[in-house]
């Protein structure tokens, strides 16, 4: 892996360059991946649309303008977008048939912190998308809440009330676990 | 500080100090040195932020890297053939050039009315009895 710069690959993909973008989907997918998956709660449509997010990143890399915006912002607020008009074009997410627990991590965890973990994630999935979108970029994925305000297209404060009841709820909630 | 400050503070900004703001960072840790009760709330603050990282789905499927590669539209291969290249380059200065031409037919196409009355008076010129107009002016 090269050390160049996300902006300095971008404006090598701009000029169609396949070992930059490449480079790049290797850096971002993951969390791309988590973020879309946060969204759509569907391991298929989250692939489906991960997908059209980085080929969107190819074939629009020219829209895409240096120093305006960060790229990992340019990504997510694409992916966002198309997230929302895929939710709209559904009218609902359906279940998915795949069973989720099979998709998570499964890295020695003890049946208490499991318990916990399942727990916590059926109190997520409740919880409005956008606290559980900042939840993600800012508790998870560790975005500043500027950041996170160019990518959901709010103020600052408001990101802070989001955060702040979605952890609230969230907190309230996971509380049985500890008393 | 007070409890409740504390508390909406501790729901934004979570058990993680580094997220704090500056402003806000001492306060808070004087006012958890001292108080039970925000003591309960950090620890539950903290327990939430160990597990949410464990909420994440697992790695990406490795099928979806080969299949975003796939699906990318690739610019079609330039031919060899330097005729080709030449011409494939000439349509824009070609159309550049068309413009004044297209130009010229749209003005005399909407001009019409100027073409008649020049090629009327080309036809009153053709009757006109030069002669006689010289003798009129030159006099008697």
């Amino acid at each position: 892996m090269s050390s160049s710069s996300d902006d300095e690959l971008m404006i090598q993909v701009v000029a169609q360059d396949e070992n930059a973008y490449t480079e790049l989907m290797d850096r971002h997918l993951n969390a791309l991946y988590a973020f879309i998956y946060r969204f759509c709660e569907n391991p298929l449509d989250a692939e489906d649309l991960t997908q059209t997010t980085m080929v969107r990143v190819w074939e629009r890399a020219g829209t895409w303008r240096a120093g305006k915006v960060a790229f990992k912002t340019w990504l997510l607020q694409i992916a966002r977008n198309l997230c929302i008009d895929d939710f709209r074009r559904q009218s609902r997410y359906e279940t998915s048939e795949v069973d989720p627990d099979e998709l998570y991590r499964e890295d020695g965890k003890s049946l208490e912190q499991e318990e916990k973990v399942q727990a916590l994630r059926k109190e997520m999935s409740a919880l409005p998308e956008r606290q559980r979108t900042a939840l993600e970029l800012c508790s998870i994925q560790g975005w500043s809440q500027s950041d996170a305000a160019e990518i959901l297209g709010c103020s600052v404060d408001a990101i802070d009330a989001l955060l702040g009841r979605g952890r609230r709820t969230l907190r309230l909630r996971m509380a049985r676990f500890r008393d | 500080m007070n409890s409740k400050d504390f508390e909406s503070h501790l729901d934004i900004y979570g058990s993680r100090w580094d997220r704090w703001p500056e402003h806000l960072r001492v306060d808070a840790q004087v006012f958890l040195r001292d108080n039970e009760e925000a003591k309960k709330l950090f620890a539950q603050a903290t327990d939430l932020d160990e597990i949410l990282p464990l909420t994440q789905p697992a790695k990406v499927p490795s099928y979806l890297r080969t299949r975003i590669l796939a699906n990318l539209a690739r610019p079609a291969i330039k031919s060899g053939n330097w005729l080709d290249q030449f011409l494939a380059q000439l349509w824009r200065p070609a159309a550049v050039a068309l413009v004044p031409l297209l130009l010229g037919f749209a003005v005399g196409f909407f001009d019409q009315e100027s073409v008649d009355a020049l090629e009327e008076e080309i036809v009153a010129l053709s009757f006109t009895d030069f002669e006689m107009l010289a003798g009129v002016y030159d006099g008697p």
